[in-house]
């Protein structure tokens, strides 16, 4: 066996990365007890490593914590979700509308070329490529916004983890309307037009969340 | 490829590639999921659906380590149902016949994904071949061994869950492959780092026979007797010491019976990078993950020496090779930067780095004994610098030498050609990381796919000009068993005794193996250690 050209970094910011990128993966179910003993062995550290780590995750909302040294994966209720949901509504609306004040050049040519290989991925059915641009043109929008404080509000939301617990395996994926949306949001970017990228943003945002499980969890049965 | 295909277990439809003419099949279950009382048990039949199913995504990564699942570059969850294929093929139809690569990922038997985008089949596929990757079980999932494992197999053997996924893959190119225009008597399997072990394995499986018509093996293939075998991905456990040490692992992890183990959720039994086989001595600090294949009578009927020697292997084309910044060599340029990192920096049981004088003539004394002085005569160590360029050109040579004398070995009662390679071309790091440019340890495989991102300005146009001749080297050999073609260096294939190896590099030609006093030393020193 042979990877002699590795170095590692730091090895406790790679384990909060690695933790927190699987955690948003979906790799756990919500509700899944993990004990301190289960993740230095998973992540080949000491425990001395993984309680600072634990301690961030927790403190970020990522899990909660046990009382006996371990932690839990979040089960978000039905009114959790929609608070979370509704937040990210406000807040990347209101990013959408610093982008189009502040987006560069650059920026700009940055979310069109995202656009476009949406736009490919859809035409082709691709919609692991499609979701990936999908999460990289929102990235671009916040980045785009150059407004630190809600960029860190957003970061902070656990929005992908509600979208993990309630999203809709049955339906159509991308859903109808998703393109044309960011499409309209892009539109506004590019013309300088903060109110008309704020109600783009928020009702693509909107849009979205009317597409998940929320309305029909909430009397335990699922959609059809 | 447009309308759905029809398969063993239903309806399929792919997507277009980014290249049109080619059609892309993700996440397709060739087994059952092996959870629950399935866990540690020969793949079982996949599920069948009814409709068409969507095979637009790729299936989740086995149970591995979160660091590994980061590295793969892809943001898959782990799961333990995992056991999934891909496809692409540019076959119009279902009447083409095209050639068939079979890819197993590498990644020490505890890591990997057929979903990494390092080895997406697009640019092959282009290339007249139809590209098929896969997820095998990993770590203790596939390669537990217990008595009590072995006990109810029905066969006394336990330990190669991995392997009989790579196998049931096999199985399922044959009666599935040409449903997407894919040959079934023309199957190539490939793999680089513990894929290549597995190629290797396959090829002695009698499992596998008839399965597979040709092997690329990307690094390690060793010579039996190579002390270096030991600890790379081509070492095997014994059916006993595997049971031994998977009794002590199922201790470690609050022991109890299968019906116990098989409930345990895959959280509380992954191991991350500490698994490594102590019991193993390779004369130096590197040691092979605990979790590898057995030689248990049965998927591996036995070790590499006695298989050649009695000529039981499965007689397939063959190409080997070996990378020359691999198992301990790293290029002049990164001296510096190896001192710097300093020891106890990379995954324990990695094969050591030997850039200071003093390690190096340690480590001498450890592995060479009384041939110690005359390995100083052929690799000096007078100051600093000359050590560590000769700590590389030894394990260089020891590489090329090994892989040299395997060939001898496997070609005694082979009837097919067999073509091995030394990767000297110094690729540009990967993931924008720092460090030199340098032949490193699966360097090849974005060239050998053809996967030079064509918008990524870190590969240069001599990058691109290589990689278009290494896709028609394994294209041409997965489709006649032959890498030659027209336009390309010419590759003899192997002559025992030749003493030469095919150098990919600032030259494609055939080169000397190594200088002839330091071949016959490796030779001798070869002769004194007993063969894996």
């Amino acid at each position: 066996m042979d990877d002699s050209d590795k170095i590692s970094t730091t090895r406790s910011t790679q384990v909060y990365e690695e933790l927190r990128s699987l955690l948003l993966s979906g790799s756990f179910e919500p509700n899944t007890r993990l004990t301190e003993a289960d993740l230095t062995r998973m992540f080949t550290v000491s425990r001395g490593t993984i309680r600072p780590v634990l301690v961030r995750l927790a403190h970020e909302g990522y899990v909660t914590s046990e009382a006996n040294r371990g932690v839990r994966t979040r089960s978000f209720s039905v009114e959790d979700a929609a608070d979370i949901l509704e937040a990210r509504e406000t807040l990347e609306a209101a990013l959408a509308g610093k982008a189009a004040e502040r987006a560069t050049d650059a920026e700009i040519e940055e979310l069109r070329r995202t656009l476009t290989e949406m736009e490919q991925a859809q035409q082709r059915g691709d919609q692991q490529a499609y979701s990936a641009g999908n999460r990289r043109f929102h990235q671009q929008v916040k980045h785009a916004a150059h407004q630190h404080t809600l960029a860190q509000a957003y970061d902070t939301l656990l929005y992908p983890l509600v979208m993990r617990q309630y999203r809709d395996l049955t339906a159509r994926h991308p859903r109808g309307g998703s393109l044309q949306e960011h499409q309209a949001i892009f539109l506004a970017i590019v013309t300088r037009n903060p109110p008309a990228a704020e109600a783009a943003m928020r009702h693509h945002v909107g849009s979205a969340r009317q597409a998940l499980l929320l309305n029909h969890a909430a009397n335990g049965s699922p959609r059809d | 490829m447009h309308s759905p295909l029809d398969i063993e277990t239903g309806l399929l439809q792919g997507i277009p590639g980014r290249d049109r003419s080619v059609t892309v099949y993700r996440g397709i279950p060739y087994a059952a999921p092996p959870t629950g009382d399935l866990r540690w048990r020969a793949p079982g039949p996949a599920e069948p659906w009814t409709g068409v199913r969507d095979a637009a995504h790729f299936g989740p990564m086995c149970p591995q380590s979160p660091q590994d699942r980061v590295a793969a570059g892809i943001d898959l969850p782990l799961s333990e149902d995992c056991l999934s294929l891909n496809v692409w093929t540019a076959a119009r139809d279902e009447s083409e016949r095209l050639p068939v690569l079979v890819w197993i990922y590498g990644g020490l038997f505890r890591a990997g994904t057929g979903a990494n985008p390092r080895y997406d089949g697009e640019r092959l596929a282009g290339k007249g071949v139809v590209v098929v990757t896969f997820n095998y079980r990993l770590g203790v999932f596939g390669f537990l061994s217990t008595p009590e494992l072995s006990a109810e197999s029905g066969h006394e053997a336990s330990g190669n869950y991995g392997l009989l996924d790579c196998i049931a893959v096999l199985g399922w190119v044959q009666r599935n492959i040409a449903a997407f225009g894919g040959d079934p008597s023309r199957v190539t399997v490939a793999g680089q780092s513990a894929g290549a072990g597995t190629v290797n394995f396959l090829s002695m499986s009698p499992l596998a026979r008839g399965l597979f018509h040709r092997s690329i093996v990307q690094s390690h293939a060793r010579y039996s007797a190579d002390p270096e075998l030991r600890y790379l991905s081509t070492s095997y456990r014994a059916l006993a010491d595997a049971e031994q040490a998977g009794e002590r692992y199922v201790r470690e992890h609050g022991g109890g019976g299968l019906r116990r183990l098989r409930k345990l959720p895959w959280q509380k039994l992954v191991d991350g990078h500490a698994a490594v086989d102590d019991a193993v001595d390779s004369l130096s600090v590197a040691k092979p993950p605990l979790f590898r294949p057995v030689v248990d009578g049965y998927v591996i009927p036995h070790g590499y020496a006695e298989t050649y020697a009695l000529g039981e292997q499965n007689d397939v084309f063959y190409i080997a090779g070996n990378n020359l910044d691999e198992s301990g060599a790293v290029p002049d340029a990164a001296f510096a930067e190896y001192r710097r990192a300093g020891a106890g920096t990379f995954r324990p049981g990695a094969p050591p780095v030997y850039v200071t004088r003093a390690d190096f003539v340690a480590a001498a004394e450890r592995r060479f004994g009384p041939m110690t002085e005359e390995f100083f005569r052929l690799y000096p160590a007078d100051d600093e610098d000359q050590a560590a360029r000769s700590a590389a050109a030894a394990a260089r040579d020891n590489a090329r030498v090994s892989t040299y004398l395997w060939g001898a070995e496997w070609t005694r009662h082979a009837t097919k050609p067999l073509y091995t390679y030394l990767w000297a071309y110094p690729a540009p790091p990967l993931n924008g990381a720092g460090g030199t440019r340098r032949a490193g340890h699966g360097s090849e495989i974005e060239f050998v796919f053809g996967n030079l991102d064509p918008d990524d300005p870190r590969w240069s146009y001599e990058d691109r000009r290589v990689s278009e001749t290494m896709t028609s080297y394994w294209a041409n050999f997965i489709a006649t068993g032959n890498p030659n073609g027209p336009g390309l260096p010419d590759w003899p294939p192997y002559v025992p005794g030749s003493g030469t190896v095919m150098r990919f590099g600032e030259k494609f030609a055939p080169e000397p193996v190594a200088e002839a006093a330091r071949f016959e030393f490796w030779q001798r020193f070869f002769a004194t250690q007993k063969p894996w």
